[in-house]
């Protein structure tokens, strides 16, 4: 259920409109062509190798349609069909099990996810390909760590992302706010907000994982970054006091102190952004995947805003910088070759565009953000990844294993539904920690 | 007529003087059909208001969710049907559920109305070890089978095919299915059976020509029953049946819902176009339904 | 088991013969299926769970009672666990306490008994699926129906995210499966009163037994067999509880709503714990084989 929803709200967000938007009647019929799914699309030739790819975009994303598209043309050899699958989570595993899975799939990479599979033995080993296509040369290192396992690699890392906070610019005008310099400045932004009866911070956490990024920004900002890779790692303890600081101060005190919509638990990612949309929230902890919905106007008229989260009594702040999900193949790929070649042109010169200009999203390449038309908003993340990586912090739950990730969401929802004190939160975490190392399911990312 | 008499020794209670009885008993009797009603009439609204809000949401506009939640569709939008028809390949997923359902029904009937028959008519050697047997399995959830169920699927190759979800559905059938044809079977006279094999039938031909056509009435509850029982099934077309393709629309509908959270008026359109045939069904056989749920419970 | 014919084959007539193995021809098909698809794989869940694997690799690990092991010790499955003890509770005596009243009501005189009985059915026919959406719908925190009654009528303090909170998220759904199940419950009660002796209660009332008294005393025990026979049923279904807790709350808040079923799930499907998964499957086997063994006992003790 959780981070795989997380690539196809936008889509459906575009498709279906704000809420609080009137004009959404006519956001909302546009279906969208068929994307190859249904039965009757393009019949292909007999002896054309079959690639069935899922992914978590939305039946009706543009971009990828169009990648895949221009793919079958160049190819045609191969015939790709693309499936839009929201519970990844929930069924790729026994899919792949069962011999009725796709051959490529797009899901998130880390060893709470790709990792599991990798380790069932359901995935293909990539390092051939790697050499055969030469990737090392243009894909960015980090894609290819982020998708290995005990030293093999099996996929390809995608969607460069940030996570920071998101302000209604239109609000913050009227009210006479500036972006904060520093975590105290963001409590009396909040404080201000409040007592006009604005929503500060718009927060669903009903499909438990914004809670991790949530966690990612604070932890980041208040361990530091090379002390949040040492506790992913398993090198430091997760019930540091810096730990239960980053667990107190935003799953108790802001949620106390009424910084946030109320019914966290029981909001649902999507309608928090409707929250935010309709402009009875002010802002939104959350990552650069949503800036194609925030610079929507069939959603929000408003400009939207972004600034990272703030320092925190000084410290050197490290907001959390990732790659979202990866391409992989499935062991029992019909065609591995077809799956390398389909692998390959997503992410060659020329379907860079189709991923920024089409999806608002940054492939894992080297590129110049000023060779594409995109929104400011866009640019400033590529510009501060390709700047400030060094200084940027992490994602947890893509690099943190599956019982890890379970305990941190099942209880960071424990904690805000207050029945769970932060301190506890925190030795849970390590306790799980500490079986992931047992098991030797944890991944090392300290340099 | 009984229960009239009923109400008058009800409300009989407490009763004293001649005429003050009749006075209060008049008094009691409108204030006890009052509140009877009431009762009644509050639990009626308490079935049916949800799913008439299903319906109301689902002709809306997403505007006019969030302007007026719970009042009626200021302008019908039936869109949202086509909408999810299309794009929710409702109608994919309504042919898979015909196809599995179909299959499931006949075989289950087929299979369990022969054994019951055996069972019932024709005692043999092990007959009482294989009832109990089948017995059993009226006590074991699906859940306690369901894992290694999975890895069988996989092993005969019928994962991602309809087989997946038809023959295990037709093994869970069996128990409750043959009980039930049995307790039947045992109950029609036995000199009829005798009756026919005296004028040269076979025990097949007995059981084809004579008790199945006399078992009618528990054939048709069984078949709804059954028929609901495949048409509602969501754990196992859950771990079974994932393939997109072969979805049967119980499932269809819950990627659907998570396909389009946002879009609250057209999940619910999606909703009611999976409530709304089994509702017909039900209110066309409700009879059938009725006997189905309730035979063995009061036997 | 006992009353099979004590004759030997070789004694049997040759038309007794005939029949018996016209019998085993009549089960032979029933049985196969069954066999294959039922009972094999019901002893291969006992044989999972003595093993550690995890779905894939070719060699099952065979850990004796290790798993059990593991089960005593997890705290979740024991909240689980409590949970579905809650849920049984709650969820059994609601919805026959309902049942029942209703009934009552109409057994002793109300007109349209079939159009009631039409509409308290309905929710009995539709699937879980369904019926999830239906009430995430209802429990929805910003337009749900709770919330906006509770808003209408000056209640704003009641309304909440009723599935988001640890407080009340298994409330919420028991509300939900209690509102699925009434119906049924009640149709039945309505078979059994059909069956009660209207003379004996007539003669109660003769003694000056007041209503309730009445119910308890002369209804109620004419009801018994029909009474135990809905408990065993929702007893059973209580703890294999899953399709309602997985699509409206996926075991959520935390774990608050997590029961055994959609535990088990998550083991077996979700985190390739395949052995550990079928031990938890086997602590449900075990609730329904003792539940409907209690059932079976009471049931011969009230037919003597």
């Amino acid at each position: 259920m959780s981070t795989s929803l997380r690539h196809t709200r936008r889509d459906f967000l575009r498709f279906s409109g704000g809420l609080s938007a009137s004009i959404l009647a006519v956001a909302c019929v546009t279906p969208g062509a068929d994307t190859g799914t249904d039965d009757t699309a393009g019949e292909p030739a007999v002896e054309k190798e079959q690639i069935l790819v899922w992914d978590q975009f939305g039946e009706d994303s543009v971009g990828v349609n169009e990648i895949v598209v221009k793919f079958n043309e160049a190819h045609p050899e191969y015939h790709v069909t693309r499936e839009a699958q929201t519970n990844m989570r929930d069924i790729l595993k026994t899919s792949l099990d069962a011999g009725a899975g796709p051959d490529v799939m797009y899901y998130d990479t880390g060893p709470g996810f790709a990792g599991v599979l990798a380790r069932a033995g359901l995935l293909l080993p990539l390092d051939d390909a790697y050499e055969q296509y030469a990737w090392n040369e243009h894909i960015l290192p980090i894609a290819r760590e982020r998708a290995s396992f005990d030293g093999v690699t099996y996929g390809i890392g995608n969607e460069l992302e940030i996570v920071g906070t998101f302000y209604n610019e239109r609000i913050f005008d009227e009210q006479g706010l500036a972006a904060p310099d520093t975590h105290d400045d963001f409590l009396a932004v909040c404080e201000a907000l409040k007592a006009q009866d604005i929503i500060p911070m718009a927060w669903g956490n009903q499909n438990k994982w914004p809670a991790g990024h949530t966690f990612s920004v604070f932890s980041g900002n208040i361990a530091g970054k090379d002390n949040l890779a040492a506790a992913i790692s398993g090198e430091l303890a997760w019930n540091e006091p810096d730990f239960v600081e980053s667990i107190q101060i935003p799953f108790v005190d802001m949620v106390d102190a009424g910084y946030y919509n109320t019914d966290i638990n029981a909001v649902t990612y999507d309608d928090s952004n409707l929250l935010f949309y309709s402009g009875q929230a002010a802002m939104r902890l959350t990552g650069s995947w949503m800036i194609d919905g925030y610079t929507n106007p069939d959603n929000i008229t408003d400009p939207v805003g972004f600034f990272f989260y703030p320092s925190i009594r000084e410290k050197v702040i490290a907001p959390p910088a990732g790659l979202g999900s990866g391409y992989f193949i499935g062991r029992d790929a019909q065609s591995p070759e077809g799956a390398f070649a389909y692998l390959n042109f997503l992410f060659s010169d020329e379907t860079i565009g189709d991923w920024l200009e089409g999806m608002a999203m940054i492939p894992p390449v080297r590129l110049n953000a000023d060779d594409y038309s995109i929104s400011d908003l866009l640019r400033f993340t590529i510009i501060e990844i390709q700047q400030n990586a060094e200084s940027m912090g992490f994602n947890i739950d893509v690099l943190t294993p599956d019982n890890y990730n379970t305990m941190m969401f099942d209880g960071f929802q424990e904690v805000i539904g207050k029945v769970k004190t932060a301190q506890e939160q925190a030795d849970d975490l390590e306790a799980a920690m500490q079986e992931a190392i047992e098991r030797g399911t944890v991944m090392d990312i300290t340099p | 007529m009984q229960n009239t008499s009923t109400v008058q020794e009800w409300s009989r209670m407490g009763a004293r003087g001649p005429r003050q009885r009749a006075v209060r008993d008049r008094l009691l009797r409108y204030i006890g059909s009052l509140l009877r009603y009431a009762i009644l009439i509050f639990f009626t609204l308490v079935c049916i208001t949800p799913l008439f809000w299903v319906i109301a949401s689902s002709l809306k506009t997403t505007g006019q969710i969030a302007a007026n939640p719970l009042g009626f569709p200021t302008e019908i939008r039936w869109d949202n049907y086509i909408e999810a028809w299309t794009v929710g390949r409702f109608g994919k997923y309504f042919k898979n559920s015909v196809i599995v359902s179909i299959p499931i029904v006949t075989f289950v009937i087929l299979l369990a109305s022969l054994a019951g028959y055996g069972l019932a008519r024709l005692r043999f050697h092990g007959s009482n070890f294989v009832f109990v047997l089948f017995l059993l399995g009226l006590m074991v959830p699906f859940q306690s089978i369901m894992i290694p169920l999975f890895y069988i699927l996989k092993d005969i190759r019928f994962l991602g095919t309809y087989w997946a979800m038809i023959v295990p559905s037709i093994a869970l059938g069996m128990p409750f299915s043959i009980f039930f044809m049995r307790a039947y079977f045992s109950g029609l006279p036995q000199e009829l059976g005798d009756a026919a094999e005296i004028d040269g039938c076979n025990e097949f031909s007995v059981y084809w020509r004579v008790m199945l056509p006399l078992a009618g009435p528990a054939v048709s509850a069984l078949v709804v029953l059954q028929f609901m029982g495949a048409w509602n099934a969501f754990l196992l077309p859950l771990i079974y049946m994932q393939k997109e393709e072969i979805r049967p629309l119980v499932l269809g509908l819950m990627f659907f819902r998570s396909r389009y959270t946002q879009n609250y008026p057209l999940t619910m359109a999606g909703a009611a176009i999976v409530m709304v045939p089994i509702v017909i069904v039900y209110l066309v056989f409700q009879r059938r339904f009725v006997q189905g749920l309730t035979a063995g419970a009061v036997k | 088991m006992t009353t099979a014919a004590p004759v030997r084959w070789g004694q049997l007539s040759p038309r007794a013969k005939r029949k018996a193995l016209a019998g085993w021809a009549f089960v032979v098909p029933a049985l196969l299926i069954y066999a294959f698809f039922f009972i094999q794989p019901f002893f291969y869940s006992i044989y999972y769970s003595l093993t550690d694997w995890n779905g894939a690799d070719p060699v099952k690990q065979f850990v004796g009672l290790g798993n059990y092991i593991k089960l005593a010790g997890d705290s979740l499955l024991w909240q689980a666990l409590g949970h579905n003890l809650i849920w049984v509770i709650i969820g059994t005596v609601s919805p026959i306490a309902i049942g029942l009243l209703l009934g009552v009501l109409i057994w002793t005189g109300a007109l349209g008994r079939v159009l009631f009985r039409t509409i308290y059915f309905l929710p009995v026919v539709l699937s879980e699926v369904v019926i999830a959406i239906i009430w995430n719908w209802i429990y929805h925190p910003l337009f749900g129906a709770v919330n906006q009654i509770l808003r209408g009528i000056g209640l704003d303090h009641l309304a909440r995210g009723w599935l988001g909170d640890p407080q009340t998220a298994l409330l919420a759904l028991l509300m939900t499966a209690i509102w699925s199940y009434y119906g049924f419950c009640f149709v039945i009660i309505m078979a059994g009163l059909q069956n009660v002796d209207i003379s004996l209660v007539e003669a109660a009332t003769i003694d000056g037994a007041n209503g309730w008294q009445r119910f308890i005393h002369v209804i109620v025990p004419q009801l018994s067999h029909v009474l135990t026979m809905i408990t065993a049923f929702t007893l059973i279904g209580g703890f294999n509880v899953f399709g309602i807790v997985f699509v409206m709350t996926q075991g959520g808040p935390g774990t608050a709503t997590q029961v055994i079923a959609t535990y088990t799930y998550r083991k077996a499907f979700q985190e390739s714990q395949v052995g550990y998964g079928a031990a938890l499957s086997m602590v449900m086997t075990l609730l329904s084989l003792v539940t409907s063994y209690i059932f079976i006992r009471l049931r011969e003790r009230q037919e003597q």
